[in-house]
């Protein structure tokens, strides 16, 4: 979702449960900032607009089961077919899940097959033990932010206020693919998006760098030169975003914004730090793991 | 459903009959917190409503009036922070907002009157949505109950400006609740359970001079 100036400012999924009823997922922390935003547009520019919002946070516990094992767990506990074909990624299915009534989406975050799965929180608790008894054979177990960060980091799914600070549009993360700029009529953004100042090719674009020494975890905030022998002030190009240890690259990672980035493919960026060292890193696609989506999509 | 208003939206019943042991928000609270129980000296009282049924409807006073009145045989309070109830006690609209009223009944109602809603409503620009695992609905009595929300709310509780019949949505200890006064010894709290834990332990904290008890 965009400001007027074209700038992300939170991002989520929606999915439609019926003609005229939409389901609206946001950030963690942009779900009230989400709500006043749709309001104030209503009220003030779009008043003609037959809708209404209600937030409906505290009414469902969302429980994500997540992994390659996830289907075989979730047929052991609900009515609804799991079959890839029946229901497919970015679907969803309403069923039981551990005889609560729940909708389940496939929806995925991680980069691993997933289904996230809605019950009426005062059964939540219910839901989660029995999934844990059945997933005790699967080695489940839950994870926190930390392993998402990094899970979703190695996909390049970028995180609203880390990936952007107000300065970045969808186009300067390589997601010109999900703004319907062929809609049919006026959107929020879409005078700003074709500006010239964020047409231009060199504005700070969302890339991955992989440092050269797989032992270095690159970080986050950290400048990004092309030079590192120019004379100080060094012309800045860029700065890390996110920065982790994958276990599953077994190297030290990095998500950036770098002027012209995407074009910059397979180069090599310096990283001059307080301490006097310099890190060498190469700029590489921001998917680090399962390009195709085939994990998630199985 | 034939009308054109039920086919465009896709709701279910997220209650069941199923024998599945319910969890109100204040679960960890009283775990972790406790229930002080009750006492002689206690001059201000808690007693938690758990699993009503909370509807959030969205519309045009007049339309939504109609249907309300149909269904639930009460008139929607149309003036600003009104509050009515049925002729039992067990079923409350309450004015939220200009479009927005909040409707508590019974736990296992809500789905059934929200399709006769749907039904009544047909056609109409309207919304309705379940909330009711979102919420829960605190009862404080006692003759410190004001006193104790003088601490805890911005508003002016004082009955001049607070009567019987009255609801608002306010400020309290830096969260938000609906705040609303039913019968002249009874406020009731509709809380968020995202926050049902802080204000739960809040109420005990900024009653324990009042020797505030918990009814469980």
């Amino acid at each position: 979702m965009c400001k007027d100036d074209g700038m992300v400012f939170d991002d989520g999924t929606t999915s439609c449960l019926g003609e005229n009823h939409f389901l609206m997922t946001t950030t963690t922390g942009g779900a009230a900032g989400v709500l006043e935003w749709l309001e104030l547009w209503h009220q003030t520019e779009w008043p003609e607009l037959q809708v209404y919002f209600t937030s409906v946070t505290d009414h469902w516990a969302t429980m994500t089961v997540t992994g390659p094992e996830a289907r075989k767990l979730l047929a052991e506990l609900t009515d609804i077919d799991l079959d890839r074909e029946a229901f497919q990624f970015m679907d969803w299915r309403e069923g039981k899940v551990a005889d609560v009534p729940a909708r389940v989406f496939r929806i995925s975050f991680t980069g691993e097959l997933a289904y996230e799965i809605n019950v009426q929180a005062n059964y939540a608790q219910h839901v989660w033990e029995t999934l844990f008894a059945h997933g005790e054979k699967y080695d489940l177990t839950p994870y926190g932010t930390e392993t998402m960060h990094v899970l979703r980091a190695e996909k390049g799914f970028i995180i609203a206020g880390q990936e952007t600070d107000g300065s970045v549009t969808p186009e300067d993360l390589g997601m010109k693919w999900c703004v319907g700029y062929d809609k049919p009529f006026s959107w929020i953004g879409q005078r700003a998006l074709t500006r010239q100042d964020t047409a231009r090719s060199d504005r700070k674009q969302l890339v991955g760098l992989k440092p050269k020494d797989p032992r270095v975890v690159l970080e986050e905030g950290a400048q990004i030169v092309l030079d590192p022998k120019h004379a100080i002030p060094m012309p800045m190009v860029g700065h890390v975003t996110s920065s982790y240890y994958s276990p599953t690259l077994d190297s030290g990672f990095a998500l950036a914004v770098v002027k012209g980035g995407q074009q910059k493919m397979g180069e090599t960026v310096y990283l001059p730090m307080a301490d006097g060292q310099t890190h060498e890193a190469e700029i590489v696609s921001t998917i680090f793991i399962d390009p195709k989506g085939e994990r998630q999509n199985v | 459903m034939s009308n054109t208003a039920v086919e465009t939206v896709r709701i279910f019943d997220t209650r069941t009959e199923a024998k599945i042991p319910l969890e109100s928000p204040l679960v960890y609270a009283y775990r972790r917190s406790g229930a002080p129980a009750p006492a002689v000296k206690s001059r201000a009282t808690l007693r938690e409503r758990p699993f009503l049924g909370h509807l959030i409807l969205r519309g045009g006073a007049i339309v939504l009036d109609e249907a309300v009145r149909e269904v639930l045989g009460v008139s929607l309070p149309g003036e600003p922070q009104g509050l009515v109830h049925d002729a039992e006690g067990e079923r409350s609209i309450q004015w939220l907002s200009p479009d927005e009223w909040l409707v508590i009944v019974p736990g296992g109602e809500e789905f059934a009157l929200e399709n006769r809603l749907r039904e009544a409503l047909a056609g109409a620009h309207f919304a309705i949505s379940n909330v009711s695992g979102g919420q829960t609905l605190i009862e404080l009595e006692g003759e410190a109950a004001r006193e104790l929300l003088m601490k805890s709310v911005i508003y002016d509780v004082h009955p001049s400006h607070f009567p019987v019949g009255k609801g608002v949505t306010t400020v309290f200890a830096k969260t938000t609740v609906i705040l609303r006064r039913p019968s002249d010894a009874r406020w009731e709290l509709v809380v968020r359970r995202s926050f049902a834990d802080y204000t739960y332990r809040w109420l005990l904290d900024a009653g324990e001079e009042y020797g505030i008890s918990v009814k469980r």
